[in-house]
């Protein structure tokens, strides 16, 4: 798969985190599709089936990154999903990341290297 | 239905614990301040230390104790409770005599004392006693974890709020860091300007958030004296007046150069700027904002109204609380500390007033705030016991 064939769906609500994760990815040139809710996400995640997802854990409802992931497992979907989250939002502990179906998590704000580390290792160019 | 208390009684005369069980078992309280009545269940031990085993197993509500005791003395029993910390309302039954045994009782933890030889009338009345302090005691306890509960979402909102634009910053700066769109500075120009935007927004939220606190402590020193609206509200105009221009935003004013009240300064400028920088923000390009500060003998009406994005009826219902922004497609790029209506609507209320709005989506809002003109008198007329129609909370 050539990197700018590559789709990576983003969903926050802060459009500033989008924004940062836009000119990392497509500086180095992969493609984004935002959303700024778990529900758009979902309609985005049809639309465009993303070869990788990265999701806000904390968005207006406080479940809604991590419902995000069930709704997208239920779907029967392997793509990798990461979660963002910031420093001291804490997971549910009764729930591993393997569980609920995440691939990981990364803390805001994304280290640009890791990202892209994760994302070529995940995506298996 | 009725809520029972269990009461126990330690005495070593076998005719007192009857008598007791006796007079409670078909006693019942109701109090004011609870819907359920309370009956009791009365349970009996003969010594201090199987009194001891039936508070740690059963945990009785109210303790009737005996002083003299074979064995271990009734005021033992009643340093043990304390040392053990555990939650139980005793009264002590004393030789009518025996004045200091009371004392002594009270010092270490008991609630009263009870002389014999006493009626059932007077048992009665001293268990009603103990209901309404055990029912006070456990209502204060619920507020202090309710309090404890609603600092603790406060906090945990406030940390959010402030995370956000740290993270988007970071991020930011880690582009430029990394010279991810390489060596040239100008193509950072976005990315630098947008952090610069979100620093303001925390800024900007820092002080909302003293604003309120120190209006919701009593904190700040209030400082009466006649404001003029109008000047007021030209003021505020004036910090609107750039994003307005960049938007092509009219702002209209309508009031009488003579309107006034008495009030303090800084908080009837925070009304105003709220209201005022709100309407500009929520507004459309080439939208409207019509400012009207009417006035009768008793009260100033400030009402703002704009063309802006509106609000639905889901919406409107949150709008006043601590940290409530409305998130959507229209909002998504507008800052805001989510404190500014929740602020004004705490500030409206010191003067007797406060904030409604009506509003259509798509459309466009109005806001307005009644405030009494003359709230101190109001105030010290109450204390003064000339005034009930405004009473302080």
């Amino acid at each position: 798969m050539a990197k700018k064939n590559c789709m990576i769906l983003a969903i926050d609500d802060d459009p500033d985190v989008l924004n940062t994760l836009r000119i990392v990815l497509e500086a180095n040139g992969y493609q984004m599709v935002e959303a700024y809710s778990a529900e758009e996400g979902l309609k985005k995640y049809k639309e465009k089936t993303p070869d990788f997802i990265l999701v806000d854990m904390m968005m207006e409802a406080v479940d809604a990154g991590l419902n995000f992931v069930r709704e997208i497992r239920l779907l029967n979907n392997k793509s990798p999903v990461y979660m963002l989250s910031s420093v001291g939002d804490n997971l549910n502990q009764t729930a591993s990341y393997t569980e609920l179906g995440l691939d990981g998590v990364l803390q805001k704000p994304v280290n640009s290297n890791t990202l892209l580390k994760i994302i070529q290792a995940k995506i298996k160019l | 239905m009725a809520e029972i208390f269990k009461v126990l009684i330690v005495d070593d005369e076998p005719g007192m614990r009857s008598g007791v069980s006796r007079i409670l078992n078909d006693f019942t309280v109701s109090l004011p301040d609870i819907k359920s009545e309370i009956k009791f269940q009365v349970i009996e031990a003969e010594t201090a230390e199987s009194g001891l085993t039936i508070i740690e197993s059963q945990r009785p509500d109210i303790l009737f104790l005996d002083n003299k005791l074979p064995g271990m003395s009734g005021l033992e029993l009643l340093n043990i409770i304390a040392e053990k910390k555990i939650d139980i309302l005793t009264v002590m039954i004393t030789a009518y005599a025996s004045l200091d045994t009371a004392v002594e009782a009270t010092k270490n933890g008991a609630y009263d004392f009870l002389a014999k030889p006493f009626s059932p009338a007077e048992i009665k009345h001293m268990v009603r006693k103990a209901c309404n302090r055990i029912v006070y005691k456990r209502q204060a306890k619920n507020l202090a974890e309710e309090r404890k509960r609603v600092r603790f979402q406060f906090i945990s909102v406030l940390a959010h709020e402030l995370k956000s634009p740290l993270a988007a910053i970071q991020g930011y700066l880690n582009i430029v860091s990394d010279r991810v769109l390489g060596n040239e500075l100008s193509v950072y120009d976005n990315v630098i300007n947008r952090s610069l935007i979100r620093l303001d927004g925390m800024k900007k939220l820092i002080f909302d958030l003293l604003d309120m606190t120190r209006i919701e402590s009593d904190q700040r020193r209030r400082e009466f004296a006649q404001v003029n609206l109008c000047e007021l509200a030209q003021k505020s105009i004036e910090a609107s007046a750039l994003i307005a221009k960049q938007q092509n935003i009219a702002i209209n004013l309508d009031v009488r150069d003579d309107v006034v009240m008495q009030g303090d300064h800084t908080e009837i400028e925070i009304i105003l700027n709220n209201l005022i920088s709100n309407a500009v923000k929520y507004n459309k390009p080439d939208g409207k904002v019509d400012i009207k500060i009417a006035a009768d003998d008793k009260k100033v009406v400030i009402s703002v109204s704009d063309t802006g994005i509106g609000l639905k009826e889901d919406e409107i219902g949150k709008l006043f609380k601590d940290f409530v922004r409305i998130k959507n497609e229209q909002t998504r790029n507008i800052l805001g500390s989510g404190l500014g209506l929740s602020t004004v609507k705490k500030l409206a209320q010191l003067y007797n007033g406060d904030i409604s709005v009506k509003s259509e989506f798509t459309k466009g809002s109005c806001f307005t705030v009644e405030l009494l003109k003359n709230s101190q008198e109001v105030l010290r007329d109450e204390s003064s016991g000339n005034n009930i129609l405004f009473k302080a909370d």
